[in-house]
């Protein structure tokens, strides 16, 4: 029978973990393949991505997303994602997970991870991108995922232990499988997304190099929005208030654009019920924005852990020919 | 022949609005006609079918109308049994899943939206807080007792046309699959206050319609007791004609027995459905095709990746031809999860769509 019909898809996959079934600082794994391959064997379009951390032990020191130690919503910190339409990049080099897939609700991943009534391990948290503009994924063409667990701290410290990503990180590629006779567009809408990271706490200042938020291709870029993710002292950070430091952004583009001209606290840029910062701009080949972040804290007490992990991402668009097929 | 004289209708009254709201050019022409709202309550035992009132959920104005939504509110009344758990308790987890206690069965003429009750919590994405069900303390005397509420909004597939005199029938049922309720109410106390309303518009004068998009819904559940369930026939479309799905509906209700006095029972909502809290393995599992052969979730994915995390729904936009049906299956993510004692999880998988009827 002719696939002719538009239909719903979901194509779920795991990340593969170590040996020993986990995932410790710097370990990289990429989803297999087939199982993100649309098996009505059509182009489909992709509409979102969503990410899972699972981790359902029942105690809390030794889950990674379980309550009580204060170490319960770095998930999003700890991973970075890349992603290629066959050699088509849609990431400049990976993107920190919290900085990718901004806020889903009006609470952090920790809010998320209480299950409601009963007793027992929490909600996994559930990270989603939706994609700045449905991605045309041609039959054949493989889509790549890869995942970079990202330590947190520059040195191991026990804390790292918590860490461990104990059942998996997975991904739901969500999206339509079009009809057989759908025709292949000349050019299609691929989205960008590139970041600039602080993961020094040491650092009570921070610039951005100027190949972080760049736009790397030979095409303009539209970008639609920025994202911040901060975690502090082991969760992500919600209010602008004491004794959470304060630091500042400004942002400026390599065209002498003033974005954010003076100094902003970073939560009243990327507030905690949705930490974007939705704008319209053209980024021409080799052009970038520049951030700067100053702790301005007036708690020195809190030392090491002025900016801690820090994260702004930039989330484009831009028109590239339809990729053939590989094989 | 005799001839009868027939009483006249009396002359619409003169509207002391600026404007007549039913001959208001404006309102006939951009929204439709003024806005209506019929409602019905009843009082519910455990177990008991009502049949709510037709007269008050009727267009009193013998002209067509839309209804454009339907809501709906629960309210346990305060509980009478003597062998209670404690009241600081009972506000806090018992009875906030109402919205898959109570069910409903719609029908219009001969249409019915259902073959069967439906949860209400199946009729619509989560629209806020109160969709989980919340409960506060109700002070009785020197006795605190609690009362527990959840309410569901559904916007329907498509508005529904009523021909002049139409109405909407709501059949409500209160399930106590797990016996619950008996352990708060006595037999036959009215343990929950339903409340159906229709939110809709008159039509402008002169408006007539020769189809109207009646919606569809249905539905399947299974327990984490259980292994491993299939939809079977459930998302079957049963009539002649093609049936649009709009979106599917998800969310697990958990109940839990306490066997030591004072009971403490109780039957709630999950925050993440599908996530079995278990120290074993903490998710149910679905997988999806169509009767064509469509992979639409090809491998078993957790549930809550595969609805929206907020709203509990996914959209789907798909058109079912006649018999054509949608196959789903899930499990419990292997191994087959150790669940505590004298607790269960019933998760529920509903189907939102509208076919196009003669009126």
């Amino acid at each position: 029978m002719k696939n002719n019909t538009l239909s719903p898809i979901l194509l779920f996959a795991t990340f593969p973990a170590n040996s020993a079934g986990l995932m410790p600082p710097s370990f990289t794994s990429s989803v297999p393949p087939l199982e993100i391959y649309n098996p009505n064997k059509t182009a489909m379009l992709v509409d979102q991505l969503r990410f899972r951390v699972s981790s359902p032990l029942a105690t809390p020191s030794t889950g990674f997303n379980q309550d009580g130690q204060g170490y319960d919503s770095r998930a999003g910190g700890a991973i970075g994602i890349e992603i290629l339409l066959g050699s088509i990049p849609l990431t400049n080099r990976t993107v920190t997970l919290g900085a990718l897939c901004p806020r889903y609700i009006a609470q952090s991943t920790r809010a998320l991870r209480f299950n409601g009534y009963i007793d027992g391990p929490g909600n996994d948290p559930v990270f989603v991108w939706h994609l700045p503009k449905p991605l045309y994924v041609p039959p054949l063409v493989q889509l790549t995922i890869r995942m970079v667990r990202q330590p947190l701290y520059p040195t191991d410290t026990p804390q790292l232990d918590l860490f461990q990503i104990v059942q998996g990180l997975s991904v739901a590629v969500v999206g339509r499988s079009l009809p057989s006779d759908f025709p292949v567009p000349g050019e299609i809408d691929v989205p960008f997304v590139t970041e600039t990271q602080n993961n020094n706490p040491a650092l009570t200042r921070f610039v951005s190099k100027d190949s972080d938020l760049v736009n790397k291709s030979n095409v303009p870029l539209d970008v639609v929005m920025f994202t911040g993710y901060n975690t502090w002292f082991g969760r992500e950070t919600e209010v602008v208030v004491s004794p959470n430091p304060t630091f500042t952004v400004q942002m400026t583009a390599s065209n002498g654009t003033m974005l954010i001209r003076d100094p902003v606290p970073f939560l009243a840029v990327f507030p905690s019920s949705k930490n974007i910062l939705p704008l319209s701009a053209r980024l021409q080949p080799g052009e970038f924005f520049r951030a700067e972040l100053e702790c301005v804290a007036d708690t020195p007490a809190f030392g090491l852990y002025n900016l801690a992990f820090t994260a702004i991402a930039m989330h484009g668009s831009r028109k590239v020919q339809t990729p053939g097929t590989l094989g | 022949m005799k001839k009868v004289i027939r009483p006249s209708m009396p002359a619409f009254p003169k509207s002391t609005l600026a404007t007549n709201p039913v001959n208001d050019a404006y309102a006939n022409k951009v929204v439709g006609g003024a806005p209506v709202a019929f409602s019905a309550q009843a009082e519910l035992a455990a177990n008991e079918i009502v049949v709510l009132n037709a007269q008050t959920l009727q267009s009193g104005f013998r002209t067509p109308y839309f209804i454009d939504e339907i809501r709906v509110s629960m309210m346990t009344s305060p509980y009478d049994a003597t062998t209670v758990g404690d009241s600081t308790t009972f506000p806090t987890r018992a009875f906030t899943g109402l919205s898959g206690a109570v069910d409903i069965l719609f029908q219009t003429g001969d249409k019915m939206f259902s073959a069967d009750f439906v949860p209400t919590g199946l009729m619509a994405p989560i629209f806020g807080p109160l969709d989980y069900g919340s409960a506060y303390n109700d002070t009785v005397a020197t006795v605190t007792r609690s009362r527990a509420f959840s309410t569901v909004r559904w916007l329907l597939p498509k508005p529904l046309f009523m021909p002049a005199g139409d109405v909407v029938l709501a059949n409500v049922r209160l399930n106590d699959p797990f016996g619950v309720f008996g352990d708060y109410w006595t037999s036959g106390a009215k343990a929950v206050k339903v409340t159906v309303t229709y939110i809709g518009r008159l039509v402008p004068p002169g408006y007539t319609a020769k189809t109207r998009d009646v919606p569809w819904l249905a539905w399947f559940s299974k327990l984490a007791s259980e292994s491993w369930k299939s939809s079977q026939t459930r998302f079957r479309n049963p009539f002649l004609i093609p049936a649009h799905v709009q979106r599917f509906v998800s969310r697990t209700y958990a109940v839990k027995y306490e066997s030591a006095s004072p009971v403490e029972n109780y039957f709630s909502e999950l925050w993440q459905t599908g996530q079995v809290p278990s120290t074993a393995v903490p998710y149910q599992e679905l997988k999806m095709d169509d009767s064509r052969g469509y992979s639409i979730v090809p491998r078993y994915a957790p549930i809550g990746m595969v609805f929206d995390a907020t709203r509990k729904v996914w959209t789907f936009g798909r058109e079912l031809t006649s018999r054509e049906q949608f196959n789903m299956e899930i499990r419990n993510a292997l191994p087959t999860p150790a669940l505590a004692a004298n607790t269960d999880y019933l998760t529920n998988i509903g189907l939102i769509g509208y076919r196009t009827e003669d009126v």
